[in-house]
């Protein structure tokens, strides 16, 4: 999500929020989970750039990685205004892995 | 789109006749070349548009409808809340009431053209654009319950704009039946700094130039002519609205198993107008669409103030100010009697004429789209 706004290697690790969500099946669970880092971009003036996350029967607990949005050094090209439902999809590959998709609108 | 789907009812009226779950047909407006040229996302989200409850005789698409966000852009339908009508907070989208206002400069392109760059420098300095801008306005609980409640009205009283503005404004700048309680904390947490803000992606101010005349009466109206120079705003609710629309979307396609509600598309997440609800989204949206109608009204008064740095004692007369993600409650004749409904519009103007401007002719109003 961050690459849609600015390049993710501008951006440092020096602040940290915990963030706490849930929904209840795995898709409503993304939906929530964006829209609470939009949430949070929007009130704090930040852009993130890694997370730990953690879901637990349908309860996501992450703290979230960024600093201050600089206008100079991030160049950001674009505000995310939420997460759609669109292409939404949350399952796991023949090889183990997960992809978690959606789009966001901006 | 292959065309061989649709019923031609003239030269530019394509019908789709109801099938499967839809309750009325789907009627795209274009000619035959446009609809060629539409995408076949557009056929599959007008059609389920037409499977929601309560919908009234058919959904539609205008001639540049493209794939949205469960409604088509350019999607247009209207329910009965007495025959189990829904509102989508998908169908309105998030960025409610975005719309466009156009002023006039008076002046022509010549008359422009050597001040450009320090009419651009004015602009970029006076009006907050892009990601993380803030406005001058600082919002407590008093001033939002009344921005949220009086819309462009209420930004006049605090010194923005003219009193003759409110003619060329839909509605007349003010949204009645805004329920502002049902506005979480949230989204006014988001927007306490972003009055008279832009924000980014597809919104805008541009300085333009009228390069051709299709209608001269509407042009004569609207005292227009070629290489005139206006300025157009396309913006909306910002973050509050960002926020009521993430919010409600969530509650309602979380609500449709408990309203009997099948979703072709979760995106087309919606309520029946006449359950709670419903009624609360509509109390939301409507605070949302004031608080659109009073962005674009500070955003003028800064416009204004920019464009007098470069061209002292100028006046820039609003010419419109229109809405097209909204849901208004419209009266329409169908069927010989006059029914109450919603119109829900995607980058559309509502159904009807929106309320606008009482000095103009219905048959001269603008509509706009994004």
């Amino acid at each position: 999500m961050t690459a849609v706004m600015t390049n993710p290697d501008r951006v440092s690790a020096s602040k940290a929020v915990a963030i706490q969500c849930e929904a209840p099946d795995i898709e409503l669970l993304l939906v929530s989970w964006i829209n609470e880092l939009v949430y949070e971009m929007s009130v704090s003036g930040l852009v993130f750039n890694c997370y730990q996350v953690v879901i637990d029967d349908g309860t996501l607990s992450a703290t979230a990685f960024g600093e201050a949005v600089d206008r100079q050094k991030h160049q950001i090209a674009v505000e995310i205004k939420g997460a759609t439902f669109t292409e939404l999809r949350v399952y796991q590959q023949a090889d183990g892995a997960w992809v978690a998709q959606c789009v966001v609108d901006v | 789109m292959d065309i061989s789907q649709f019923i031609q009812r003239d030269e530019t009226c394509w019908e789709i006749k109801p099938k499967g779950a839809m309750r009325v047909p789907a009627i795209i407006y274009a000619d035959a070349q446009l609809l060629e040229d539409m995408d076949q996302k557009v056929y599959e989200q007008i059609t389920n548009v037409a499977t929601l409850p309560g919908i009234v005789e058919a959904a539609y698409a205008m001639p540049d409808a493209h794939w949205g966000y469960g409604f088509p852009i350019g999607g247009v339908a209207a329910f009965d809340p007495e025959q189990g009508g829904v509102v989508s907070a998908g169908g309105v989208g998030f960025d409610i009431s975005c719309g466009v206002r156009t002023l006039h400069t008076g002046l022509s392109v010549d008359q422009l053209q050597p001040y450009k760059e320090a009419l651009a420098d004015a602009l970029y300095r006076t009006v907050p654009a892009g990601v993380g801008s803030r406005g001058k306005i600082h919002m407590n609980h008093e001033s939002m319950h009344g921005m949220l409640t009086g819309g462009a009205k209420w930004a006049l009283a605090q010194g923005f704009g003219e009193e003759r503005d409110l003619e060329r404004i839909e509605e007349h700048g003010c949204m009645v039946g805004a329920e502002p309680h049902y506005v979480s904390p949230r989204a006014r947490e988001r927007q306490k700094d972003e009055m008279g803000t832009l924000g980014s992606g597809n919104h805008y101010l541009e300085v333009q130039r009228v390069a051709e005349i299709f209608d001269r009466d509407v042009a004569k109206t609207f005292s227009l002519r070629v290489d005139d120079i206006v300025i157009s705003i396309h913006c909306g609710s910002r973050g509050l609205g960002h926020q009521i629309g993430t919010e409600f979307l969530k509650d309602m396609a979380m609500a449709a198993a408990q309203y009997k509600i099948a979703l072709p598309d979760r995106e087309l997440a919606c309520a029946p107008l006449n359950s709670p609800l419903g009624k609360q989204y509509l109390g939301a949206m409507r605070s949302a669409i004031n608080c659109a109608l009073a962005n674009r009204q500070i955003i003028t008064h800064l416009t204004r103030q920019a464009v007098a740095t470069v061209f002292p004692g100028i006046h820039l007369g609003l010419l419109y100010d229109v809405s097209h993600n909204t849901c208004k409650l419209e009266h329409h004749m169908i069927d010989g009697q006059k029914k109450r409904c919603t119109s829900t519009a995607k980058a559309q103007p509502a159904l009807s004429a929106p309320v606008i401007p009482i000095c103009l002719p219905y048959s001269k109003r603008p509509a706009n789209r994004c």
